[in-house]
C-alpha cells in the first residue's frame, strides 16, 4: 500500500516535470530561462503564514508517509502524554540520518524558493521541523533530540548541496538534466519560486547595440 | 489550542532575534580516527568514521556551539552481556552525541605556511556530550533483529586550525571524546524497520566506555 502510494506520487511528479518542461519549449524560442535564487527581505506575517502552512501540511504528509504507524500507534491520548517530552530515540539510522535530513533538505529548498536567504532558510527550517517534532510527530512518539538537531542542520547542508547541483542541472542545455534538476529540487516547479528568469536577446534595428532583456514572473 | 500559541510565538520571536546577529553559523566536518571501546573486561581498538556538525554563534573570539558527533565503527572483539549470556566478537557500533561546546579562536595565526590566501588561526574547544550508542553483535546467538543501546555522557576536547575571512571557511581539528554509559536498553527492531521497541531498560552494572580520537576536516557552509 505504502509502496504503491510512493510509486504513484513519483509517477505524477515525473509527469508534472515533463509536462512543465514541454510547456517551456515555447518560451525557449524567445530566449532562455536562467534558474537562480533572488534573496529578499521577508516579514513576520510572511514567516507566520509559511510556518502555519507547513505545519498544516505536515499532518497529511505524516499520515501518508506512515499510515500503519499512524493508525496502530497514534492517538490524541498519546499526543497529550508526549507534549513537551524530549527523548533520544532508538530509530534506525536510515530514518534518523536519511529520511529526517532529507525532509529538512526539502524544507530548506521550499524556503529558498520563497526568497529567503540561506541563513534565514535554515532558521525557518529549524522552526518548521521543531514544530513538526513537538506538535505533529508526538501523535505517535515523543519528540526526538536527534531529529530536532539533525533535521535542520543536516537538512540545510543537504539543501545547499541540492541547491547548487539542481541549479547547474536546470541551467544545462539538456532536457534530461533539467528534469533531473526539478526532481532534485521540486520547489522550483511551484508558483512561488521567484528565481526563474527569462533572458531574451535584444538587438537594435541598426545593429548598433546588443544585449539581454531579463523577465521575472512574480 | 492556547497551549500551542505561546511556543509558536516564542519560536517566531527567536527567529527574528537571531536574524539581527550576523555571526550565526553552521559547520559540518568529516574525518577518521581510532576508537577504544571498553566493554566488560575487554578493551577493543578499532578504526572509526566521524561526522561532526556545529550550529552556533560567533561572539568575537568565542564561538558558542551546539555540537553533534556521529561515530561509526566495527569493533572486532567487543564483549557484551545480555540476558546472562556473554557475546564476544565482531559487532556494528555507532553513536550519536549532542551537547554544548565552546570554542576559543586564538590570535595565533599561521601566515607563513597558510595553505590558502586567507590567514589560519589556532583554536581550542571544549564541551560536554550526551550520547546514545548502539551495539549490534554479529554473534549468531544474538537475536537477529535486536540491538543494545547505551546512554552515555562525557567531555570532548579539540584543537585545530580555522581559516579566517573566506566565504566558506575551512577548518581542521583533532578531537577527543570520552563517553561513559550508565544505562542500557535491549531493543527490538520493528517489522517496518523504523522504530525499535524497547524490551528492557536497566542501569548498567558493568563498564561501557568509548574513547575516540579523530582528525576532522570541515567547512562553515552557512
Amino acid at each position: 500500500m505504502q509502496n504503491s502510494l510512493a510509486k504513484c506520487l513519483m509517477f505524477f511528479l515525473v509527469l508534472l516535470v515533463v509536462s512543465l518542461q514541454l510547456n517551456n519549449s515555447h518560451a525557449s524560442e524567445l530566449g532562455e530561462y536562467h534558474y537562480g535564487y533572488i534573496d529578499r527581505e521577508t516579514t513576520y506575517k510572511e514567516d507566520f503564514y509559511h510556518v502555519l502552512g507547513i505545519y498544516a501540511i505536515s499532518w497529511p504528509v505524516y499520515y501518508l508517509s506512515q499510515p500503519a504507524e499512524f493508525r496502530d500507534n497514534g492517538s490524541f491520548d498519546k499526543y497529550e502524554d508526549n507534549l513537551f517530552k524530549i527523548v533520544f530515540d532508538n530509530d534506525e539510522p536510515f530514518w534518523n540520518w536519511i529520511v529526517h535530513p532529507y525532509s529538512g533538505t526539502q524544507l530548506y529548498l521550499y524556503y529558498r524558493a520563497n526568497g529567503y536567504a540561506r541563513i534565514e532558510a535554515f532558521k525557518m527550517t529549524f522552526i518548521s521541523s521543531t514544530l513538526f517534532e513537538f506538535f505533529v510527530e508526538i501523535y505517535t512518539e515523543p519528540a526526538s533530540a536527534q531529529d530536532i538537531y539533525q533535521t535542520p542542520i543536516l537538512g540545510s547542508l543537504g539543501g545547499l548541496v541540492f541547491e547548487k547541483a539542481s541549479m547547474s542541472l536546470l541551467n544545462s542545455d539538456y532536457r534530461a538534466l533539467r528534469i533531473m534538476g526539478h526532481i532534485l529540487n521540486p520547489a522550483t516547479l511551484l508558483w512561488f519560486y521567484n528565481g526563474k528568469t527569462l533572458m531574451t536577446p535584444v538587438v537594435n534595428q541598426d545593429l548598433s547595440s546588443f544585449g539581454y532583456q531579463f523577465t521575472w514572473q512574480f | 489550542m492556547a497551549v500551542l500559541k505561546l511556543p509558536l510565538l516564542l519560536l517566531l520571536m527567536l527567529n527574528k532575534a537571531y536574524a539581527l546577529r550576523e555571526e550565526f553559523f553552521v559547520q559540518a566536518a568529516a574525518g577518521g580516527g581510532f576508537t577504544e571501546l571498553a566493554t566488560l573486561d575487554t578493551n577493543d581498538n578499532t578504526g572509526t568514521w566521524n561526522f561532526t556538525t556545529h550550529g552556533g554563534f560567533h561572539f568575537g573570539d568565542v564561538d558558542l556551539i551546539f555540537n553533534s558527533q556521529i561515530s561509526i565503527a566495527e569493533p572486532s572483539q567487543s564483549k557484551v552481556s545480555e540476558n546472562n549470556t556473554t557475546f564476544q566478537g565482531p559487532a556494528d557500533y555507532h553513536s550519536f552525541a549532542l551537547g554544548p561546546y565552546i570554542r576559543y579562536i586564538s590570535n595565533l595565526t599561521l601566515d607563513a605556511w597558510s595553505p590558502t590566501k586567507d590567514p589560519w588561526k589556532i583554536f581550542f574547544g571544549a564541551g560536554y556530550l550526551w550520547s546514545i550508542s548502539t551495539l549490534k553483535p554479529e554473534d549468531d546467538r544474538f537475536p537477529g533483529e535486536s540491538k543494545l543501546t547505551y546512554w552515555g555522557k562525557g567531555p570532548t576536547f579539540s584543537v585545530g586550525l580555522i581559516e579566517i575571512g573566506a566565504a566558506y571557511p575551512v577548518f581542521v581539528d583533532i578531537s577527543y571524546k570520552l563517553i561513559k554509559a550508565w544505562k542500557v536498553r535491549f531493543v527490538e527492531i520493528t517489522k517496518d524497520g523504523r522504530l525499535s521497541e524497547e524490551q528492557r531498560m536497566e542501569r548498567l552494572s558493568h563498564r561501557f566506555e568509548e574513547q575516540t580520537i579523530s582528525i576532522n576536516l570541515g567547512v562553515e557552509f552557512l
